[in-house]
């Protein structure tokens, strides 16, 4: 029988290293993922992933349960993640969702013929995939981040404002403009491509 | 053909995540009846987030982590601090192959205490033994009055201190 | 609960420097011992024990004891040479019905000296490591309900 994230909690708190072992490989994947679509580098994310369960059993003793075992997780991963960024270079890659650029939409429905409508086909062409996730990298990252928890692990938006600490509005404004900004660039590489490199089928 | 972004545009985002109240949402739909640029915005949404999706997933997939739990175990066990030599007053071993010994009970005094205010920090998650029982020794003991005292080992090795007398 | 033995050498000095050395910088500042304290009834009267005690149920098997309830967790913390007080009930501060923890000292060794004491019943006095467990047993359950308590004393941390 699998035990929920608070039984396995509740056992290492008591000192069960099989327990927080289970933890680790119940969500390695979700936290490398993460730490990954942050900073971009496969060894760094590996090593923040490493060093997020690392603080996170050292302060197991003080959860207490009231909030979510995986966001008291994803916040440690994400405030490593966001530590390094900033410790690369004065990362000023931040973008006010208010402020900047002029939105403009190009050509609506382009991206669902690039990137096909069917969601049945759970098939993405490996070129496509590439330029998605090359695409995702040139986001801000708070944009790249909410990207990711909604479309990966499929938080509402009450959760967003949740593990983000921000308001429901601005999880509903934040996400528009991290998609809005996402098509626009990837109407950029797309758009130079060749047809056949599509793997979408005609809208 | 640009065309200019609208406030709908932002809702339009959040109907497609299906986050939009349902009055909300069919206040939207029937804004964007018959409305093919809403339409195709709507179509755009969906098919992105499909493909953030599987990209996201695939990525995950592709990381080698086969070896993940165990680094992460080891520098846990690694930066554990080692228990020192104990340095045990009362020495118990086994004499019998029964999990439970007793051993003499040490002196019988009679003391005076007096409660101290309370200093509390928080309410913890229960440790029950969480600890190395080797970890562990007795200095000395008292009890009061008619109470006796014996000293235990648990089928793991953890000391217990049992009263008696009540 | 797995754990290896490693061996003494340079963790052990690293520790022992952390905790035992007098720190001009840090005279001032009174040490700190983290304490868990769990208090659980055991009673004779069959019923369901709460799973979080299936480990502490089996270690004590050959008690007569038949179900194990988990009445509170209490983490202190407890300046060197103070004492900290936990009722042993819930919520109430009966008089004498207590545990008194006082944070003697560091030993040269490391590890940690804590006077326990739970008022007209018993006065003990334990060292532990980082992470060491002693169990009190037998103390009456104030309320007067029938069983006893058990309370695993378990020292979670010291800082300097």
């Amino acid at each position: 029988m699998e035990l929920d994230d608070l039984s396995l909690v509740r056992r290492c708190q008591a000192g069960d290293d099989q327990a927080f072992r289970a933890l680790v490989l119940r969500y390695q994947r979700k936290v490398f993922t993460i730490a990954f679509a942050l900073v971009k580098d496969r060894e760094e994310a590996m090593d923040i992933a490493q060093d997020a369960f690392l603080r996170v059993h050292q302060r197991l003793h003080a959860f207490k349960g009231d909030s979510s075992f995986y966001t008291w997780l994803y916040r440690i991963t994400r405030n490593l993640a966001i530590d390094r960024l900033r410790a690369r270079k004065g990362d000023s890659q931040e973008l006010d969702e208010a402020a900047g650029w002029e939105l403009e939409r190009i050509d609506p429905g382009f991206v669902s013929r690039r990137l096909g409508t069917n969601p049945q086909r759970g098939v993405l062409r490996k070129e496509l995939a590439e330029q998605i996730a090359r695409a995702l990298g040139e986001l801000p990252e708070k944009h790249r981040e909410i990207l990711v928890l909604r479309e990966l692990e499929g938080m509402s938006y009450e959760e967003l404002a949740q593990t983000l600490d921000i308001p429901k509005g601005t999880v509903m404004s934040r996400l528009f403009h991290a998609r809005a900004k996402m098509q626009a660039i990837l109407r950029e590489y797309l758009g130079n491509e060749p047809l056949d490199l599509a793997a979408g089928e005609e809208g | 053909m640009s065309h200019p972004i609208r406030d709908i545009d932002e809702r339009l985002s959040a109907y497609a995540d299906g986050e939009l109240s349902p009055e909300e949402a069919e206040d939207l739909r029937r804004a964007i009846e018959g409305d093919p640029v809403a339409e195709a915005i709507l179509r755009d949404h969906r098919a992105l987030s499909e493909a953030l999706r599987l990209t996201l997933e695939e990525v995950g997939e592709e990381a080698d982590l086969s070896g993940f739990a165990d680094a992460v175990m080891a520098r846990i066990e690694a930066e554990r601090p080692a228990p020192a030599k104990a340095r045990r007053w009362f020495e118990w071993r086994g004499r019998k192959r029964a999990p439970i010994f007793a051993a003499a009970a040490a002196a019988l005094a009679t003391l005076v205490v007096v409660a101290v205010p309370l200093f509390e920090e928080e309410s913890a998650r229960p440790m029950l033994l969480a600890g190395d029982p080797a970890d562990a020794s007795i200095v000395s003991m008292s009890t009061f009055g008619g109470h006796g005292a014996t000293v235990f080992k648990t089928s793991e090795g953890t000391t217990i201190i049992y009263v008696t007398g009540n | 609960m797995r754990r290896t033995l490693t061996t003494i050498g340079i963790s052990l000095g690293l520790a022992l420097w952390a905790l035992g050395l007098p720190h001009a910088a840090k005279a001032a500042e009174p040490r700190r011992a983290t304490v868990a304290v769990d208090i659980v009834r055991a009673s004779k009267t069959p019923g369901r024990s709460d799973p979080r005690l299936e480990k502490f149920r089996m270690q004590l098997a050959d008690f007569s004891f038949k179900k194990y309830k988990l009445l509170d967790s209490r983490l202190v913390t407890v300046e060197e040479k103070k004492t900290v007080s936990i009722p042993l009930e819930k919520g109430r501060k009966l008089r004498g019905k207590s545990l008194d923890v006082t944070f003697v000292k560091v030993e040269k060794d490391g590890k940690v000296r804590l006077r326990l004491l739970i008022p007209e019943v018993l006065d003990t006095t334990v060292s532990l490591s980082l992470d060491g467990v002693v169990i009190l047993g037998g103390p009456a359950i104030p309320s007067g309900k029938n069983g006893v308590l058990f309370l695993p004393v378990t020292l979670v941390n010291v800082s300097s």
